[in-house]
């Protein structure tokens, strides 16, 4: 983890990393709960990056995928995206539809309403698990999904973030399913301060428990 | 002839005169690629632009981000690799606009269109225009340029392949 440069100590760093793996283990639950196969996280990481250096984020820039987007607001601002190899958002809805697999091949405006609460839910339940930690007030956007290769999906959060700094402080998970062969990338990118709030406000808790 | 693919990121500038290369911008959406080529010399360059104004943020070191102070960089820095202002010719694609509604991007949302715009409007300055272009709608872009021989393709997923 390149976490050294966003100026976090070694314990901030662990509080950190026990903070967010409880969130996304929230989130993951949800999902399994959703589409009735066990979801787990393969990889957690959270690292500060350039700006460029993102491009190599799920898979690569002009990789076709699914993202699902959620704006998150409140005690602090940021965005939540997910991201999805066509073949497993297809197969998210065909679950979600109790359709049989290979039934979607395409996304339509049921497939995109589906993937959007699929989003919904597991990205407020990972807003939910950081407000847990943290006793931060945090409130998602309504989902919006776009189909696109991964760099253009991703461009426009980075605009975003390119107003305020060169690099961008990223937690990344990839999860998979076992018995479906779903998988994707869930990604939270705290904007500004935010990453800072989190921090603090994750030590207070543990304090005051 | 195998190509020898250059990828240009996020706020980028890259100049080649290997006839073996091809440089590109893979997956653009709200970001504009700027392909430059002096058709004589065979010398390319690209940027990637990812905002279309560094007053924004005053103490960047990073032209290649900005359309004002991409486009004067990357022709400067064509100019120091022996290519001649009157022989360039520009192509541009990109601007895409990705997200119609989410709030958390109210102030980028339609940052395609404003990319596209100040681009045009540095490369004015410079005293070039665009040639070609392929920009705006709701759909990411890969944006090649073969140094070879100048030719420009743009790739969007589900749209053959075509050459601007």
């Amino acid at each position: 983890m390149l976490v050294d440069d966003a100026g976090l100590g070694e314990a901030q760093k662990k509080l950190f990393g026990a903070v967010v793996s409880a969130a996304m283990n929230r989130s993951t639950e949800t999902l399994s709960k959703m589409t009735g196969a066990r979801v787990r996280v393969e990889s957690l990481r959270f690292d500060l990056v350039p700006i460029v250096a993102t491009a190599e984020l799920a898979g690569g820039p002009d990789v076709p995928a699914v993202g699902v987007y959620l704006s998150v607001y409140g005690d602090l601002v940021g965005h939540v995206l997910m991201l999805f190899p066509e073949s497993s958002a297809y197969e998210l809805v065909d679950l979600l539809c109790e359709m049989p697999k290979g039934t979607c091949k395409s996304l339509d405006s049921m497939g995109k309403s589906c993937l959007g609460e699929v989003g919904n839910i597991t990205g407020t339940s990972f807003l939910i698990g950081l407000s847990d930690h943290t006793g931060l007030m945090l409130r998602p956007s309504p989902p919006e999904v776009v189909q696109d290769m991964v760099g253009a999906i991703l461009s426009t959060i980075l605009a975003d973030l390119s107003m305020v700094g060169d690099e961008v402080f990223v937690i990344e998970t990839r999860f998979t399913a076992e018995k479906a062969s779903i998988a994707g990338t869930f990604l939270f990118v705290p904007r500004g301060d935010s990453l800072h709030k989190i921090l603090s406000s994750a030590e207070l808790h543990v304090d005051g428990n | 002839m195998a190509t020898d693919i250059m990828a240009v990121g996020l706020g980028e500038i890259k100049v080649s005169k290997d006839p073996a290369s091809t440089l590109a911008c893979f997956g653009l959406g709200s970001c504009v690629g700027i392909a430059v080529y002096d058709t004589r010399a065979r010398i390319g360059g690209m940027a990637h632009v990812v905002l279309p104004d560094s007053s924004i943020r005053p103490a960047h070191n990073t032209p290649g981000k900005f359309a004002d102070t991409a486009v004067p960089a990357l022709i400067e820095q064509l100019l120091s690799a022996g290519a001649h202002k009157a022989h360039l010719r520009v192509k541009i694609a990109g601007g895409a606009q990705m997200f119609t509604s989410a709030p958390g991007l109210s102030n980028v949302l339609d940052i395609g269109s404003k990319n596209v715009a100040a681009v045009k409007a540095a490369l004015a300055l410079c005293g070039l225009h665009v040639a070609a272009e392929d920009c705006g709608g709701r759909t990411g872009r890969t944006f090649m340029l073969r140094i070879r021989d100048g030719v420009v393709t743009v790739r969007m997923l589900g749209r053959s392949e075509i050459e601007l």
